[in-house]
């Protein structure tokens, strides 16, 4: 592990909308090779965080680089080494799948792509499917889609916000197989979920972020040094003590965790 | 529960008026500025038109004086009644089967009488809130011009109401009846085909109403008998179009009986209009229609003009990175109905100008041939920002929640913004030059004129294109339905009336060296003719250029917009 190389370094990035902060502060390094889970409660900020990191918005403060490149400065090589794959997958519906996923190698640059395109739309069963708009698509077709558009140009760097809604079993199965052939490729997987198990079996590393702060990060064996405690458990644990002493909200939180511990046992 | 519907969407629209930035207030101060400008402009406008009518010839005759102006006024309410059905059809399927709240409302208990009542409310205040900016100006010349006073505005408007009425209607409910036989993408291609029926209606029309007899008068003196009996020729008494123009003129004379005639006929239209709507949704109306049916079938259209053959064509001459983006940019455009729909309309409009051109009689002056070619550039400057304002301004927002794909790619934003304009620039500068070719053939002007008028074209072309491009980055609309919302936001008004005075600016510049060329016979080419082509050349560099910059910058923004808070 330790000879392994940082590839997306995150240093003091914040994140305004107008008055409102939405990041502050966040520091995370994530290497090559890996899968690192970045999870949080709804409006946590995962998803500005994602958006920073493929260049759709700018960091307030704060610098991204992927391989070296600072997102901001050497925009284009940054994303040149970078595949998104977004939480809901709006494409051009007056397009058909294959000239979708042509667009996509035309705006990296690739060459020879159509055999790539095929090998890959074969396997998550979009083949028969690529001579038809968009538009007549169903949410998990346009998310395998989005999955196949994002890991086409070859990047270094997957970042993925939800990965498996609206998929069924199989597309589920091939995504988390994809993952993992990623990884062995040395291929850095940054994912946003809230299925804490997908984030249990798949991540090597994990983030919390809590009210636009990082709360925990560290490889998933240290966080769950009790090999009985479940990533869920520690999730809710973790997020009750940073809520005020004596709070509802943090009650409800101890409440929650503890019955996630509960249902370990059961 | 239709008011519990109806309050919801007033309190979702004040909380975002409260809501806006200090620059989202600025800019709706711009709007309704410019609003205020076009209300202007249109009422003198106006005025001056029925001002001239009053006085024909220099003799007051009120008989004729009159029936230019019934017959004006009805041409005018014919038009805005053809548009408005047209624009309601677009409206109408979006709104009853596109709509994000479609499947909220078909999972509530509430009567299908209530979704009705709730989308009749919400096509109408979409698609007719335009006709009340448009006809009241005109009312106001109108008035002022017979010096009647504003007390019978209140009685005009409420005709005007109910002149609305039938067209929302009948064009919603067709849509209904369209989509019971059809799926839904089907029947958005089907509007195309009324787009053409209304463009061959207006033609037509326009050739029965013979409007060239209304600036004709002349003619009192040499054919008076004709030329009465062609202008008092009736026109068709059941079109609402008429009753209005009645309405108008009787409230405004202040004769009461003859307003509530016309009143109550507008009245029973407007009711039965409104029955055939309530009945065809009862019985015809299902929100779960397939909106697809074989999704790989392409549009009938698109199975006769390969359009993706020609896009790859055009898109090869580009660099390969930036290939796949014109292509995608022709694609979209020209495999959306409404867009294509559109074009039909506007080349129909363009060769019914040609063709009127062409049968103008040519022993004319040359003094004249050149007031007619010169007027035909500032046409071509109005048709090129009625387009663009179709074609170009939207072109940002369509981007809309898939510039994900865009923002999260090595593109670069300079090429991108170029592109944008380059696409939106291209074809509209070689529809201008074949119009002013075209135009300046038939008129046969000097090659001076033509020269001079295709520099001309092309620049006001090219700073269009560019402040079509600048204003969509900084006022998009991604959440409108379709392209004919978005034209019609505030960003696509702002941007229609500035290339409007941008035109009528360089027309401006070019009056001097016109007018001695028109009685003066000298070249176009002389010292004045090429100061003012200057003037036009630059002040359209630097149009391009600051629009540009601004596309640039808030291309940097527009991802704030869209995927901010």
């Amino acid at each position: 592990m330790a000879n392994k190389m940082a590839l997306l370094e995150i240093h003091r990035v914040s994140k305004q909308f107008g008055s409102k902060t939405i990041i502050s502060s966040l520091d995370l390094n994530a290497e090559e090779g890996s899968i690192f889970g970045f999870l949080g409660p709804n409006g946590a900020g995962k998803t500005t965080t994602i958006r920073m990191i493929v260049g759709i918005l700018r960091p307030t403060e704060g610098k991204i680089s992927i391989s070296g490149y600072d997102t901001v400065e050497d925009a284009i090589q940054a994303k040149m080494i970078t595949g998104y794959i977004p939480d809901a997958p709006y494409l051009y519906p007056k397009l058909t799948g294959y000239e979708y996923l042509e667009l996509v190698a035309h705006l990296y640059g690739l060459k020879n792509f159509k055999k790539r395109i095929f090998t890959l739309a074969e396997r998550f069963d979009l083949a028969g499917s690529l001579e038809y708009f968009i538009d007549s698509y169903s949410f998990g077709m346009r998310q395998k889609l989005s999955i196949i558009g994002a890991v086409l140009p070859n990047p270094k760097l997957v970042v993925v916000d939800e990965p498996l809604i609206g998929l069924d079993p199989p597309a589920a199965r091939t995504v988390k197989d994809l993952f993992i052939e990623l990884k062995k490729d040395g291929v850095l997987v940054f994912m946003s979920t809230h299925f804490l198990e997908i984030a249990e079996l798949l991540c090597d590393r994990v983030g919390i972020i809590d009210r636009g702060e990082l709360a925990s990060v560290g490889r998933l064996d240290e966080l769950m040094k009790n090999k009985n405690t479940r990533l869920e458990e520690i999730f809710l644990r973790l997020l009750a003590e940073r809520r005020e002493e004596g709070s509802d909200e943090r009650r409800r939180w101890e409440a929650l965790a503890d019955a996630a511990g509960r249902s370990k046992t059961c | 529960m239709l008011s519990s519907l109806l309050k919801a969407e007033l309190k979702n629209w004040f909380s975002f008026i409260r809501h806006s930035n200090f620059e989202d207030k600025l800019r709706g101060l711009l709007f309704v500025g410019l609003i205020a400008l076009f209300f202007i402009s249109a009422e003198y406008l106006s005025f001056r038109i029925f001002t001239a009518f009053s006085s024909v010839g220099g003799i007051t005759l009120e008989f004729i004086a009159m029936a230019l102006t019934m017959r004006s006024l009805s041409l005018f309410f014919l038009i805005i009644m053809a548009l408005l059905f047209f624009g309601t059809m677009i409206a109408a399927i979006d709104a009853l089967y596109f709509d994000s709240d479609i499947d909220f409302l078909a999972s509530k208990p509430i009567s299908k009488n209530t979704v009705l009542l709730k989308k009749f409310i919400q096509i109408y205040l979409t698609s007719a809130w335009i006709v009340f900016i448009v006809v009241p100006p005109v009312m106001l010349g109108y008035s002022r011009a017979y010096g009647l006073g504003y007390s019978h505005l209140p009685l005009s408007i409420l005709a005007l109401f109910l002149f609305t009425i039938p067209a929302v209607s009948f064009a919603s409910s067709l849509v209904i009846f369209i989509v019971r036989f059809m799926t839904v993408d089907r029947a958005r291609e089907s509007v195309i085909g009324v787009g053409v029926v209304i463009s061959f209606a207006i033609v037509y029309l326009y050739r029965l109403l013979s409007p060239t007899n209304l600036f004709a008068p002349q003619r009192l003196l040499t054919d008076a008998t004709e030329y009465i009996q062609e202008l008092t020729l009736p026109l068709s008494e059941e079109l609402p179009s008429s009753m209005m123009t009645k309405a108008l003129l009787s409230a405004s004379a202040m004769k009461p009986d003859r307003y509530f005639i016309s009143l109550g006929q507008l009245l029973i239209y407007s009711s039965i209009a409104f029955t055939v709507f309530l009945l065809a949704g009862y019985f015809l109306f299902e929100t779960d229609r397939p909106v697809s049916g074989n999704a790989s079938s392409r549009g009938l259209i698109e199975r006769m003009v390969r359009f993706d053959s020609f896009a790859k064509y055009i898109s090869r001459l580009f660099p390969q990175r930036m290939s796949g983006l014109v292509y995608k940019e022709i694609v979209e455009n020209l495999r959306d109905p409404m867009q294509l729909s559109h074009l039909i309309l506007m080349a129909a409009i363009v060769a019914l100008h040609l063709a009127n051109l062409s049968e103008l009689p040519f022993e004319i002056h040359s003094s004249s041939k050149v007031l007619v070619a010169f007027l035909n550039l500032g046409l071509v400057g109005f048709l090129i920002a009625a387009v663009s304002v179709r074609f170009v301004f939207p072109a940002p927002s369509l981007e809309g929640t898939s510039f994900w794909r865009i923002a999260s790619s090595p593109v670069d934003s300079k090429n991108y913004v170029i592109l944008k304009f380059f696409v939106a620039a291209a074809p509209l500068t070689i529809f201008s030059l074949l119009i002013i070719a075209a135009s300046n053939s038939f008129i046969g002007v000097g090659m001076d004129l033509s020269l001079a008028w295709c520099i001309a074209s092309i620049s006001m072309t090219t700073a269009i294109s560019a402040m079509g491009i600048g204003i969509g980055f900084s006022m998009p609309s991604f959440h409108k339905q379709n392209v004919f919302e978005i034209s019609s936001s505030p960003g696509g008004i702002v941007f229609l009336i500035m290339s409007l005075l941008y035109a009528g600016g360089t027309i401006l510049i070019l009056v001097l060296p016109t007018y001695d060329a028109a009685f003066g016979n000298t070249s176009y080419l002389s010292l004045k003719g090429i100061t003012a082509l200057l003037i036009v050349i630059l002040s359209s560099l630097a149009i391009t250029s600051a629009s540009l910059k601004t596309a640039r910058m808030e291309f940097e923004r527009f991802t704030e917009k869209i995927y901010g808070l």
